[in-house]
């Protein structure tokens, strides 16, 4: 195993990391999960009429005492919330120190803590080219452990192609929900197609875009053959500091790109650095809202 | 600038090839360092953007090349060797004056004076042009033209590096005077730019530049420190066979002190090798310690060593370690002295009583037929009063000479002048060993007009009163005034000077037992039909030398034991004794001589050239790898 997930510190963690998201984003957590059918919530949502064969415990006896007739109480139906949590464990992810599917995996691990512990119907998978394997949609904190252990075994090999893979994966899920990509978003054919058809399948998604410092504010200088980690493709070059400046410059369009789409779509973006404390960027995510409703 | 190594064309085309390899290799750079990205796209796109503004791709931004190119063309142009335009004027000619003499051995500090020296004179032999010619000029014991002058430096090199110090005393002035004849014998040419260049430690007198052409540079570099150096040094070592007593011998020996401290230490005497006694003494500073040590036994083959040794010398020590042993032969043979005199008061007393001489008197007239006859004369002959018209090859001492008229004359008299009184002296000739003339008073002398080969041992500040001279065989000595006519005779001073006189004279030839290192010695081998002699010097190294009619000429440069094996064994000591060597000072830079090393405007610039390419290469690497050519 790359990270041990299992390990106590990190287990503190994550309970931590529960903690502060119960206390903190309650509202975020219980509010929004709202079904389009009415049920025996917690939220009110109208009254009506007593049809007989109604459970009479859902009388509104105040409203009765004002108007005379028998009102029923309804709320809105609490559904059971479906999290996806994808991440990109293609090779490009297994660079830097920690390496980005490390940290990836802590952050999926921790929102997946989260939404178990909620009562959510927690997914984690893998994908590169195509879709990996994945766990069961699990429910209750009992069930972490499991989700532990299939991401310590991921492992970062292979191309990216997010199209394809969540092309797959729309083909393969059965219930909407929230879809979590973690992931660097460097992906030769383009990471726009794979989220329009996310959010055109009705899918919900937050995007955590992951990078390593050198990424971020490379170092390398001189005449170089640069070599693409998952193609092996080569281009021999001289880098200097016009190149660096040039390098920024694609690198801020990019990951502008992937943020404008998001923006569009009114989706959740968040970027994180790998030398950041992962627990940062879960409060992070989870303080931006909109990742759990 | 000038290319004086390398025509233009040439260097065109040498720098032409480098510089295309150059240019091939910078737009080639094959060895490039790989990197691995997370995102190979980013960094193609990169590379488009970049190699859109960059038509010529490396070139288009050729910095680095730039300064390849420069480094390059200035190495090719240092190979060029190339001067200024204002260097390729007349050649300098250099007489390189270098002082060998006894001295130079001191040795102050981990290198000796004379190292110091030589190194100076390579310097300065390096700084010289290629045109400019150079003469080597050696000064210890006899003057000595080592090298004629020549533009090759090499040899000048050669020649300067094979130089050794000779154990003897120096003659600059004399090599400063050789000097002078050799710029003169490279005639008038306006364009010679003589240049008299001496290298010495100073403690020998310049002559003034008075004295020397006018429009000669005169330039002395002085090696050592100003201040005096601690010496000790045995200054006179003499043993004489007893005339009482035969196969008993007894040594004269003199120490002094030539420091500004006080000095202890013993004196070891030795013969064949065996201590005979030791002597402590203890000096104050400038103090002479001189002791005679009488009865001893001894054998014609028997040699003496007289040795300095545990001295103590304030906080210095003792820095010249020449004159610390002083060697003796004791087969000290008889000197034939010829007195040619109407009627000497004085001297014929005085030579009866040195047992070593064996006198002959001779009217003037007896003299002159003889010398009218003689190819050559042997022994030494004491002449008073007139001159014969010819003086044949040999040995004299002249008293209050009188020139024949018309004959071959070896001076000219000029004139009288009345009570002229001693007030300069060489005092380290071996004529005026122990001798003070200071306080003679003469009443009247003559003047001369000295002629070549003279050297003034004592005399007026104009006029020369006692002089040596060797000229055409002939090796005089002569005193311009009559003994009668002063109080000399009267003095102690007399009978050591003529004894010290006759000594000087008669030993360079038959006989002789002492040698001045760096002097020519004429020595008579036992067998006069032996053609060659073997001769073994102080350092074991043997040398074969050629005897003319049973004599050869031995030049020792090192003070020791000396012995020449041609039918029997000859044994020669050579000392350097002399006061003016053992005392390490510096004299001042006479006035019209210019102090320092030489400065040539002519100096070589391609080092300057090459140190500069190299610079700026070291610059492109660092600009390359600190990739700031963008």
């Amino acid at each position: 195993l790359a990270i041990d997930l299992l390990e106590k510190d990190f287990l503190r963690k994550l309970e931590y990391l529960y903690l502060v998201a119960k206390e903190g984003f309650q509202g975020l957590l219980t509010a929004a999960r709202l079904s389009k059918s009415f049920g025996s919530g917690l939220e009110f949502a109208e009254h009506r009429e007593y049809i007989p064969g109604d459970d009479f415990r859902h009388i509104d006896w105040n409203v009765y005492l004002r108007i005379g007739k028998p009102m029923l109480k309804l709320y809105q139906k609490e559904e059971e919330l479906f999290v996806y949590i994808l991440v990109d464990a293609s090779k490009s992810m297994d660079r830097g120190t920690p390496s980005k599917l490390d940290f990836a995996k802590k952050i999926a691990a921790s929102l997946a803590y989260v939404g178990l512990a909620n009562d959510d119907r927690v997914t984690v998978g893998s994908f590169t080219s195509q879709l990996g394997d994945s766990t069961n949609a699990a429910q209750g904190k009992g069930r972490l452990f499991d989700t532990l252990r299939f991401l310590g075994e991921m492992k970062g090999e292979g191309q990216t192609d997010m199209a394809r893979a969540l092309a797959a994966f729309l083909h393969k899920s059965r219930r909407k929900g929230l879809v979590i990509l973690i992931s660097d978003f460097f992906d030769p054919g383009g990471f726009q197609r794979a989220l329009k058809q996310l959010h055109h399948a009705h899918y919900d998604f937050f995007t955590i875009q992951i990078n390593e410092p050198e990424e971020i504010k490379p170092t390398i200088k001189g005449d170089l053959e640069i070599i693409d980690c998952e193609s092996g493709e080569k281009l021999q070059t001289q880098v200097a500091a016009t190149a660096l400046q040039l390098y920024q410059e694609e690198l801020e369009r990019h990951y502008g790109e992937l943020r404008n789409l998001c923006k569009s779509l009114r989706e959740g973006h968040v970027a994180a650095v790998t030398d950041q404390p992962f627990e940062d960027v879960v409060l992070d995510v989870l303080r931006r809202g909109g990742l759990l409703r | 600038m000038k290319l004086v190594g390398l025509p233009l064309a040439v260097f065109i085309i040498a720098l032409v090839v480098p510089a295309g390899v150059v240019v091939a290799l910078y737009t080639a750079r094959l060895r490039r360092k790989p990197a691995v990205v997370a995102f190979g796209l980013l960094w193609r796109k990169v590379a488009e953007r970049v190699s859109q503004t960059r038509k010529l791709g490396r070139l288009e931004n050729p910095f680095g090349l730039i300064l390849q190119l420069l480094a390059i063309a200035l190495i090719c142009f240092a190979a060029g060797h190339p001067r200024w335009v204002f260097q390729e004027q007349a050649p300098l000619t250099v007489a390189l004056v270098m002082d060998n003499s006894g001295s130079m051995a001191a040795r102050p500090g981990l290198r000796s004076r004379f190292d110091e020296a030589r190194s100076r004179a390579l310097s300065a032999v390096d700084r010289l042009a290629d045109t400019d010619r150079i003469a080597v000029i050696t000064t210890g014991g006899e003057v000595r033209l080592v090298r004629g002058f020549t533009t090759l430096k090499k040899s000048v090199r050669e020649a300067l590096n094979g130089l050794r110090v000779v154990d003897g005393p120096g003659q600059l002035a004399d090599g400063v005077r050789r000097a002078v004849q050799l710029l003169a014998a490279q005639g008038e040419k306006a364009d010679l730019r003589p240049l008299i260049y001496v290298v010495t430690d100073g403690q020998e007198e310049l002559p003034p530049a008075a004295e020397l052409p006018r429009g000669t540079r005169l330039q002395v570099e002085l090696v050592g420190d100003s201040e005096r150096l601690p010496n000790v040094g045995i200054t006179a070592f003499e043993v004489n066979q007893r005339a009482a007593a035969p196969g008993r011998y007894e040594a004269f020996l003199e120490v002094r002190n030539l420091s500004s401290t006080t000095a202890k230490g013993q004196v070891r005497l030795a013969l064949d090798g065996k201590l005979v006694e030791v002597r402590p003494f203890q000096l104050a500073a400038e103090g002479r310690f001189t002791q005679v040590f009488s009865d001893l036994a001894g054998s014609e083959t028997s040699t003496m060593t007289a040795e300095l040794t545990g001295l103590q010398l304030g906080r210095g020590q003792d820095t010249l370690p020449t004159d610390n042993t002083a060697y003796a032969v004791l087969r000290r043979p008889a000197i034939n002295v010829r007195l040619v005199s109407e009627k000497s008061l004085y001297l014929p007393e005085v030579l009866r009583a040195q047992p070593r001489l064996r006198v002959t008197l001779l009217t003037p007239a007896d003299f002159a037929q003889l010398a009218a006859r003689a190819p050559q004369l042997s022994g030494v002959t004491i002449i008073e009063g007139s001159l014969p018209p010819r003086l044949p090859p040999g040995s004299y001492f002249l008293i209050n000479p009188v020139p024949a008229a018309g004959g071959d004359q070896l001076f000219t008299r000029i004139g009288q002048v009345k009570n002229p009184a001693f007030t300069r002296f060489r005092s380290e000739h071996p004529v005026l060993r122990s001798v003070q003339l200071a306080e003679v008073a003469i009443a009247q002398s003559n003047t001369y007009r000295l002629g070549p080969g003279s050297t003034v041992l004592a005399g007026t500040q104009d006029e020369a009163l006692l002089w040596a001279q060797e000229d055409r065989g002939r090796r005089v000595v002569g005193l311009a005034f009559a003994p009668s006519e002063s109080n000399l005779p009267l003095r102690v001073a007399f009978p050591v000077l003529v004894y010290n006189t006759l000594t000087w004279l008669g030993e360079t030839r038959v006989g002789a037992t002492t040698l001045t290192p760096g002097k020519r010695f004429a020595i008579d081998v036992a067998d006069a039909t032996a053609a060659r002699a073997v001769v073994r010097h102080p350092d074991g190294t043997e040398r074969t030398l050629a005897a003319v009619g049973g004599t050869l000429q031995l030049v020792g440069d090192k003070v020791g034991l000396y012995l020449v094996r041609a039918a029997g064994d000859t044994r020669v000591a050579a000392n350097l004794f002399s006061a003016s060597e053992s005392a390490l000072g510096q004299r001042p830079v006479p006035p019209g001589w210019t102090s320092g090393g030489l400065s040539r405007t002519n100096s070589e610039t391609w080092p300057f050239f090459v140190v500069l390419g190299i610079l700026i290469l070291l610059l492109e690497w660092q600009l390359y790898h600190r990739r700031v050519t963008q």
